[in-house]
C-alpha cells in the first residue's frame, strides 16, 4: 500500500510544482492579455466558491453576480469620490456585501427551492437597475473611472500577483471552512433540513453565514475587479455573471471543493481562448455545456467519484453514487 | 387620463400573459424553469418576418406558420432535452441557459447585425369611453385575450387539459391512471412555446424585430409569474394585469426607466409577504 501511494504523491508533487510554475510565469512570457486572462480565471474561482457555501444548504440564489457588483461599486466609489485608500476600500467592499446579504436573506429564507431562486432573482433586476440608473453615482451605463492602484504602481502584472495571493487565501479559508464543524453542517441542511434541525443545528443561522461569507468574499473579489479595471459599469454586472457562475458549479459538481474550482478554470478559459471565432464560441459552449448537463449530472466531480466507486468496488457495476439530493439535483418540493 | 391608463394597462396585460402562462404552464407541468423562453418569442418574430416579408405571404399567415413552426420546435427540444430534467431546478435551469446561447447565436447568424421591422396588418385609430387607441393594439389586446381563453377552457374542460392539470398535480398518480404523463408534458410544452411565438409575432409589428428581442419580455414573464404564483394560469393573468398598471404608472410618476426596478422591488414584496405568490402552488 505505501509503495503504492509513494510514487502516487510523488507524482501529485511534480504536478502542482509544475502547475505553480506556469501560473508564476503566466504574466513574464504571456504578457498583459494571459495576465488579464488569469485574472479572471482567479476571481471567478472565488466567485464560485462562495457561491458554493449556500448552495449545499440546498438554497441557490440568482445574485451571487450583485454582491460582486457591490464590492466593485462601494471600492470604486470610496476610492474615487472620497480619496479612501484602496486597503480599506476593499475591506469596505466585502464588508458591504455582507451586510447587504444578511439583509436580503433575512425576509427571503421564508421562501424555499424555486422561490428563493426567483426572490433573489428580483434582487438582482432591482440592483441592475439601481446601477443602471442611479448614473449621478453609478455613471450607469458609460460607467466611472475608479483609482486604478491596488498595490505598488498598479501594473498588470503586480495586479496579477495581489490577486493570485487572494484567490490563494480564499481557497485555504474555504478549504479550513469545509473540514470546520460549520463546513459540515451545510450539506446535511441541505439534504435532510428537518433531520438537521432536530439535531440542534441552526437551519437560519447557517444558511445566514453561508450566504454572507459568499457575499463578502463575491465583494472583496468585486473590489480588485474594479481596481485592476480601472473602470466599472453597469454593463459589467448583468444576470449572465450569475448564469456563468452557475454553469462553473455544475459543470464541476457541487458537493467537493474541487469541483467548482475545475469548472471555473476550465469555463473561463474555454471561453476566453475561443473568444476570437464567434458564433463558434456560443456554439460550443453551449453544446458542452448541454452535453455536461445530460451526460453527467453530478459535474466531473462527480464523475470521477462515480469512477473512482466503481474501480475500487472492482466490478463493472455503477456503486450507487450519491443520493440524488446529494447533489445539484434540487426537487420543487 | 385614468381611463387611457387603465387602457393602455389592459392591452399591456394581455400581452404579458401570453408570455407568462405559457411560461407558468411549463413550470406547473413539466417542473422546469424555463429560461429559454424568450427565444421562442424571438422566433415568433423572426420566423414573421421571413414568411411575410420574405416570402410575401401576409402578416396572417405568417403568425399562423410562426406558431405551428415554434410549437412543434418546442415539442422536439422538449423530448430531446427537457426531458431529462423534470423536477430538476437548477439542471432544467442551466440546460436552457446553454439552449438560449445556441439558438441566440444561430439566430444571430442567420439574420445578421440588424433590427427589422415587420408590416402592421392594420393602422388607423378609434376612441372608446374616452381612451385613445391604435387598431393594431387592439387587435393584439384582442387576439390575446381570446387566445387566453381558449387556454383557459382548453385546461379547464377538454380531455387532454384535464390531463395535464392532473400531472402538474402529481405526475406519478396521473400516470397510474393511465394518463401518458411524458406526452402530456410535451403537449404543455409545444402549447407554452407557441404562445410565446404568438407573443412576439402580435408585437413585432409595433416594434422591432432582431435575435435579442426576447429578453424582456422573458423578464417580465419572470415577474408576471413570481407574483402571480409558479403554475398558476389564473395567477398569472391577474399579476399580467398588476404589472401592467404599475408599468403605466410608475412611467407616469417615475419615469419609464424605473419600470423594470420597481416592478422587481413589488415581485420581492408579494413572495416575501406570501411565499408561493398570489396563487402560487407546490
Amino acid at each position: 500500500m505505501t509503495k503504492a501511494k509513494l510514487p502516487r504523491r510523488a507524482l501529485i508533487g511534480v504536478l502542482a510544482a509544475a502547475l505553480a510554475a506556469i501560473i508564476i510565469m503566466v504574466p513574464f512570457v504571456g504578457g498583459d492579455y494571459y495576465a488579464h486572462i488569469g485574472i479572471l480565471v482567479f476571481l471567478n474561482v472565488v466567485l464560485v466558491l462562495g457561491y458554493r457555501l449556500l448552495s449545499l444548504t440546498g438554497l441557490y440564489s440568482f445574485c451571487h453576480i450583485t454582491f460582486f457588483a457591490i464590492g466593485a461599486y462601494t471600492s470604486g466609489l470610496l476610492s474615487s469620490k472620497l480619496g479612501v485608500p484602496v486597503g480599506l476600500c476593499f475591506l469596505a467592499a466585502g464588508a458591504m456585501a455582507a451586510l447587504v446579504s444578511v439583509l436580503l436573506i433575512l425576509p427571503a429564507a421564508r421562501v424555499r427551492g424555486v422561490y428563493f431562486f426567483l426572490v433573489t432573482f428580483g434582487f438582482l433586476g432591482v440592483m441592475d437597475s439601481v446601477f443602471l440608473h442611479w448614473s449621478s453615482l453609478t455613471g450607469g451605463d458609460a460607467g466611472v473611472l475608479v483609482e486604478a492602484t491596488i498595490i505598488g504602481t498598479g501594473t498588470q502584472t503586480q495586479d496579477y500577483f495581489v490577486i493570485l495571493a487572494f484567490v490563494l487565501i480564499a481557497i485555504l479559508v474555504f478549504y479550513r471552512i469545509d473540514r470546520s464543524r460549520f463546513g459540515r453542517e451545510l450539506a446535511p441542511v441541505g439534504n435532510a433540513e428537518a433531520l438537521a434541525a432536530v439535531s440542534g443545528i441552526n437551519v437560519l443561522k447557517t444558511r445566514v453565514f453561508a450566504f454572507a461569507i459568499g457575499a463578502a468574499f463575491a465583494g472583496l473579489a468585486g473590489s480588485l475587479f474594479a481596481h485592476d479595471a480601472a473602470y466599472i459599469s453597469s454593463n459589467n454586472f448583468g444576470m449572465w455573471g450569475t448564469i456563468y457562475i452557475l454553469v462553473w458549479l455544475a459543470v464541476g459538481g457541487v458537493r467537493r471543493m474541487w469541483g467548482p474550482i475545475v469548472g471555473a478554470v476550465a469555463m473561463t478559459l474555454v471561453a476566453e481562448l475561443l473568444r476570437m471565432s464567434g458564433i463558434w464560441q456560443a456554439l460550443f459552449y453551449s453544446a458542452v455545456l448541454l452535453l455536461v448537463m445530460m451526460a453527467m449530472p453530478q459535474g466531473i466531480a462527480g464523475l470521477a467519484d462515480t469512477i473512482k466507486a466503481r474501480f475500487a468496488k472492482g466490478s463493472g457495476a455503477v456503486a450507487g453514487g450519491p443520493p440524488s439530493a446529494d447533489g445539484l439535483v434540487e426537487g420543487s418540493e | 387620463m385614468a381611463a387611457q391608463v387603465i387602457a393602455n394597462s389592459i392591452i399591456l396585460g394581455l400581452t404579458l400573459a401570453l408570455m407568462a402562462i405559457g411560461l407558468t404552464l411549463i413550470f406547473g407541468t413539466l417542473k422546469i424553469v424555463n429560461f429559454a423562453h424568450g427565444e421562442f418569442y424571438m422566433l415568433g418574430g423572426v420566423l414573421l418576418y421571413y414568411v411575410a416579408e420574405s416570402a410575401g405571404l401576409g402578416y396572417w399567415i405568417a403568425a399562423a406558420v410562426s406558431v405551428v413552426a415554434v410549437g412543434m420546435f418546442g415539442w422536439v427540444l422538449e423530448v430531446l432535452v427537457f426531458r431529462r430534467f423534470h423536477g430538476d431546478l437548477i439542471s432544467g435551469c442551466i440546460a436552457a441557459i446553454a439552449l438560449t446561447i445556441g439558438i441566440q447565436s444561430i439566430t444571430w447568424e442567420v439574420w445578421g447585425p440588424r433590427t427589422r421591422g415587420v408590416d402592421s396588418p392594420m393602422s388607423g385609430e378609434h376612441e372608446i369611453l374616452g381612451a385613445i387607441f391604435s387598431s393594431e393594439r387592439l387587435l393584439i389586446a384582442g387576439v390575446s385575450l381570446v387566445t387566453i381563453l381558449a387556454l383557459t377552457w382548453f385546461v379547464k374542460y377538454h380531455r387532454l387539459g384535464r390531463a395535464m392539470r392532473a400531472v402538474s398535480q402529481d405526475s406519478e398518480a396521473a400516470r397510474v391512471q393511465g394518463i401518458p404523463a411524458l406526452k402530456i408534458m410535451a403537449l404543455a410544452f409545444a402549447i407554452a412555446t407557441g404562445l410565446a411565438a404568438l407573443g412576439g409575432a402580435l408585437v413585432a409589428p409595433t416594434t422591432f424585430v432582431n435575435p435579442a428581442m426576447g429578453s424582456t419580455p422573458l423578464t417580465f414573464a419572470f415577474i408576471v409569474v413570481i407574483i402571480g404564483g409558479m403554475g398558476s394560469i389564473a395567477g398569472s393573468l391577474i399579476a399580467s394585469m398588476v404589472i401592467g398598471l404599475q408599468q403605466n404608472l410608475t412611467a407616469l410618476w417615475l419615469g419609464s426607466q424605473w419600470s423594470i426596478g420597481v416592478a422587481f422591488a413589488l415581485a420581492i414584496v408579494v413572495l416575501v409577504i406570501r411565499p408561493k405568490g398570489l396563487m402560487g402552488h407546490d
